[in-house]
């Protein structure tokens, strides 16, 4: 069995989760709705949909190769599961609480993608001194023409900025590796 | 009669997704009790108690609206689960965890 198989222990495949995509998530199916990962994922997918009609498709093109959606989604697959929790408020007693690593990269990844010219291909996540304190490493694909030192600038500020919004959460080094280029529409047809 | 484990993780889920700032609620049960779960007619309820050795145990997953502070939405959770369980005479240790932090545009 691999990671595509078995979806968060839901007993749903990858397959199985596009496809209840593609029928608008009918006739509901609890295992999938109550399963954080399926959840992400879904999530992820929806939002890879859209990104995807934003870049040209044109063959002969080319923006960006097929096998680049297949790469993002299999690192979609590896940061989405849990992983291990990070406290995000110092233990008072009789109650903790703490973020799943799965969903740090998840915020990473849709503030990433949410800047104009930037698709997020890959993130990567370590404690730096303190397991509420994380070292970011983003490599990302930017669209034909944009400045590669202003996109990359913005990605730092909103993600570290998006972070620290969660209790004592804080982003340590940010750093972000431009490693592919695609076309959009304006450079396309321009 | 006493309430039930499960009738008691059912009034908690209805607590949690009560709970402003609350988007989503998933099961709080480890992957191989999940599988387990759907062999069976269990209900599905989300929310887990456990008694650890005479000290009572709840453990909730929500995810967060990623712009919300998502421990203050948690902190509210476990103030709700212990309002909840205020008439209880056992100790009692809440854990939520937040399982996704949900961008917004989805």
């Amino acid at each position: 069995m691999d990671d595509t198989d078995d979806i968060g222990g839901s007993g749903y495949s990858l397959e199985e989760l596009s496809a209840y995509l593609d029928r608008e998530r009918t006739p509901r199916i609890a295992a999938i709705e109550s399963n954080a990962q399926c959840q992400a994922l879904l999530s992820s997918m929806e939002r890879m949909g859209a990104l995807s009609r934003e870049v040209v498709d044109e063959a002969s093109r080319a923006p960006l190769p097929e096998s680049w959606y297949d790469d993002v989604m299999r690192e979609v697959l590896r940061e989405f599961r849990a992983g291990r929790d990070i406290p995000i408020l110092a233990a008072t007693k009789g109650t903790e609480v703490v973020v799943t690593e799965g969903a740090v990269y998840e915020l990473i990844r849709a503030v990433g993608d949410s800047v104009p010219g930037a698709l997020v291909g890959k993130v990567r996540v370590s404690p730096h001194d303190r397991d509420d304190v994380l070292d970011i490493r983003i490599s990302l694909s930017l669209r034909f023409g944009q400045s590669i030192s202003e996109v990359a600038e913005e990605v730092r500020t909103k993600v570290r900025r998006a972070v620290s919004q969660h209790g004592d959460l804080r982003a340590g080094v940010i750093d972000v590796t431009v490693d592919d280029l695609h076309l959009g529409e304006e450079a396309a047809h321009g | 009669m006493a309430e039930s484990e499960k009738e008691l993780e059912a009034r908690i889920d209805e607590v949690v997704a009560a709970t402003s700032g609350v988007r989503e609620q998933y099961s709080a049960r480890s992957t191989l009790r999940r599988a387990a779960r759907r062999f069976t007619d269990a209900p599905s309820v989300l929310s887990l108690v456990e008694d650890d050795r005479g000290r009572r145990r709840v453990t909730v997953c929500i995810g967060v609206t990623a712009e919300l502070d998502s421990s203050a939405v948690a902190l509210d959770v476990a103030a709700a689960v212990r309002e909840l369980l205020a008439e209880g005479e056992e100790p009692l240790d809440v854990r939520v965890r937040v399982s996704r932090l949900i961008p917004s545009a989805v």
